[in-house]
């Protein structure tokens, strides 16, 4: 078994699930309006991802192969459906801003993805790691566009304000159109220094 | 035999090159500038001069930077500049030109492989852009005083009027000249810039296809639709920025088919679209929208309208295999 | 293919839907008393941010809801609590108006909206929804002769508030009213 620290840094850096998997998009572009939102995000996708990876790994000698995408479905809606409630009930806040967006962890292929090519193969530390890792890259990726989004479009860093208010908001950023040119801008920004270092 | 050369297609070269054509693009603008200038004085001027420059730059910057041939010579981003400069309110403060700019080159051209390759129309983008991002600047109108020095006061255009379903104060003549009205500082003079359209379509620099057929398009629809209680084809034909889309813009060779049939279709799709904006939509104009719209679906309409081969046999559909 | 290989997978799955299933009841019952506390608490602050004098609300199932009014509260200090859907740039704007017995708005607040941020989104600005408080009989923008400050280049949504906060007064006016 690989040691944690691999497993946490392949998650974060080698394969980041939204910059160098590009899974996971519809959350991605929908909720990252601003850091806030990004991190939260992020974070309940990593709770129902280490769950999910944790009950998936311990079941794959139980699951059998013909019902296998099944039964991860049912594990992964479970725990989500978990995290729905607890923000519910003790984070309304956090509720108020996500809650729509809660569900779709559901559909987020970095779940499915996770519970086939990882957890199904490996034991159940292995696949907390993974979870952990993969979480944390998706966090921090959704922080990040959050932050240059929030920081262009409103003038704010973690909803607070930064930039003078007679400096020009460039609402497009905190629109829709606005996570598509982040993104677009983060990922060819990567793959230029990560082909440097290649060359 | 050394006469002969053998070489691969085009074998008939005409004397026209990129810089000839974006250069008859400029002088058929003129008229319509020199009425901006005219009828909102200097922050037209400056506003204008401002986003040249800054098209001409970004895209000098961007091919420097990139280690590609500089191509600013061909004059394409000076075209860029003045019509981005053209769809901005006269208002607009000095930076506006410049971000807008910089979206029109490097977003919307550079990106795409520069001149030629962009699929859609660099100034248009940056002036949707802009919409989107500033909607403040973007739609407060000066009224047009000229040089006279007056502090101007913002009016509505006459289509934002026409929008309430309330007959705007300025005249059909109002609109054709442009005197009295808001509006961007290159559309309100309808006359200037049906001057330059004739220029272009007499030096076979664009083809009558896309303006008249847009233009008219617009016309039967809005006589059939028609507003609430407000049926004013002609009037609307005039106002907002449909000249200046239909004769400048929509006919950009990079972005509009090529074909004559896929002509015909981008045409219609272009009017239909300003149409229902205008009537149905959010905004009271609905031009540049429609034109991106429709630059979206010419590799669509090229792909239905592809000419047949000469000599080609149809393609015999395959026998059926049950 | 042999029924063994039909029927184990099967029984797998049931059981690990059945125990999931079990486990989330589990959770629902416990979160359940909290959810409804937190939404009954989200509701009144909602309600008391437009109505401060009040400590109670009941809303009222058996009125007539007229236009796109959605809701009707009567405060413990006989005010009404009336929520509205107008039609704003981009869908409803949600606005909820408090109305005290004398017919005046006591507050306004717009609770939910999907309008174009920076624009009609700041109607949720204290500077422009504060405008309403203390006005009755109708409300209306400057532009249509009333004397609301219509937010920078959002008329309809300005336009859209306003019609909500009428109707609530409307509402008022043919049901009760002033007394």
């Amino acid at each position: 078994m690989a040691n944690p620290i691999k497993i946490i840094k392949n998650g974060i850096i080698d394969e980041n699930p939204t910059f160098v998997q590009v899974i996971g998009m519809c959350p991605t572009l929908a909720v990252t309006s601003s850091a806030i939102n990004g991190i939260g995000m992020g974070l309940s996708t990593m709770a129902v991802l280490v769950f999910a990876n944790l009950f998936v790994s311990l079941l794959r000698k139980a699951i059998p192969d013909t019902v296998r995408i099944p039964c991860f479905i049912v594990v992964i809606a479970s725990f989500t459906t978990i995290v729905e409630f607890l923000l519910k009930a003790y984070l309304p806040a956090l509720n108020a801003s996500l809650g729509l967006y809660i569900p779709l962890i559901v559909v987020n292929c970095i779940l499915l993805a996770r519970a086939e090519s990882f957890a199904s193969k490996n034991g159940p530390v292995a696949s907390i790691f993974d979870g952990i890792g993969m979480g944390l890259g998706f966090t921090i990726a959704l922080t990040v566009i959050g932050l240059i989004r929030e920081f262009i479009g409103a003038g704010t860093l973690f909803d607070m304000t930064v930039l003078p208010e007679a400096f020009p908001r460039t609402l497009l950023f905190v629109m829709a159109p606005g996570a598509f040119f982040t993104l677009a801008c983060l990922m060819a920004l990567l793959n230029y220094f990560k082909n440097k270092k290649n060359a | 035999m050394s006469n002969f050369v053998v070489s691969g297609t085009p074998h008939v070269r005409s004397k026209e090159s990129i810089q000839s054509i974006m250069r008859d693009v400029i002088i058929a603008l003129i008229p319509a500038t020199a009425a901006g200038i005219f009828f909102f004085g200097i922050p037209a001027l400056i506003l204008i001069l401002v986003s040249i420059v800054s098209c001409v730059f970004f895209e000098w910057l961007y091919e420097k930077l990139m280690k590609k041939p500089v191509t600013i010579s061909d004059l394409s981003a000076v075209v860029t500049g003045l019509l981005l400069a053209l769809n901005l309110p006269s208002g607009a403060p000095i930076w506006i030109p410049i971000v807008g700019s910089a979206f029109a080159i490097i977003f919307a051209k550079q990106l795409f492989g520069g001149l030629g390759q962009n699929f859609i129309n660099p100034a248009l983008a940056g002036r949707a852009f802009l919409l989107a991002s500033y909607p403040t600047e973007m739609t407060t109108w000066p009224a047009p005083t000229g040089f006279s020095g007056v502090d101007a006061t913002t009016v509505a255009t006459p289509l934002a009027t026409l929008k309430t379903g309330v007959m705007p104060d300025a005249s059909l003549m109002d609109v054709i000249l442009g005197t009295n009205i808001g509006g961007c500082i290159g559309e309100t003079c309808a006359v200037a810039l049906i001057i330059g359209g004739i220029y272009l379509l007499a030096k076979h620099v664009i083809s009558w296809r896309i303006p008249v057929i847009y233009i008219l398009t617009v016309f039967v629809l809005t006589a059939a639709i028609g507003r609430d209680g407000l049926r004013v084809p002609v009037y609307e034909i005039f106002t907002g920025g449909l000249m200046l889309g239909a004769f400048f813009m929509a006919t950009d060779y990079a972005s509009s088919p090529v074909t004559p049939k896929g002509q015909v279709i981008f045409a219609i799709g272009c009017g239909l679209i300003t149409t229902l904006v205008r009537i149905f939509g959010g905004y009271p104009e609905g031009v540049s929208y429609s034109i991106l719209i429709m630059n979206l679906a010419v590799p669509l309409i090229e792909r239905f309208t592809e000419p047949k081969i000469f000599g080609a046999l149809p393609k015999v559909k395959e026998a059926k295999k049950a | 293919m042999n029924t063994k290989e039909i029927v184990r997978p099967a029984i797998v799955l049931l059981l690990i839907a059945g125990i999931a299933g079990g486990c989330l009841g589990a959770v629902s019952a416990i979160t359940e008393a909290p959810i409804a506390a937190q939404e009954e608490k989200t509701l009144n602050e909602s309600l008391q941010a437009v109505m401060p004098e009040a400590t109670s609300f009941e809303e009222l199932t058996d009125v007539e809801k007229t236009g796109t009014i959605s809701g009707v509260y009567l405060a413990d200090n006989g005010g009404y609590v009336i929520t509205t859907e107008p039609g704003g740039f981009s869908g409803a704007v949600s606005t909820m108006v408090g109305i005290d017995t004398e017919g005046v708005i006591t507050g306004l607040r717009v609770t939910s909206h999907s309008e174009t941020p920076g624009l009609g989104a700041k109607a949720t600005d204290p500077s422009f929804y504060e405008q309403f408080t203390g006005k009755s009989g109708s409300v209306a923008v400057t532009k249509d002769g009333g004397e609301i400050v219509s937010i920078t280049s959002s008329t309809i949504t300005s336009r859209a508030v306003c019609s909500g906060a009428q109707e609530a007064l409307d509402w008022f006016a043919a049901n009760g009213g002033a007394n």
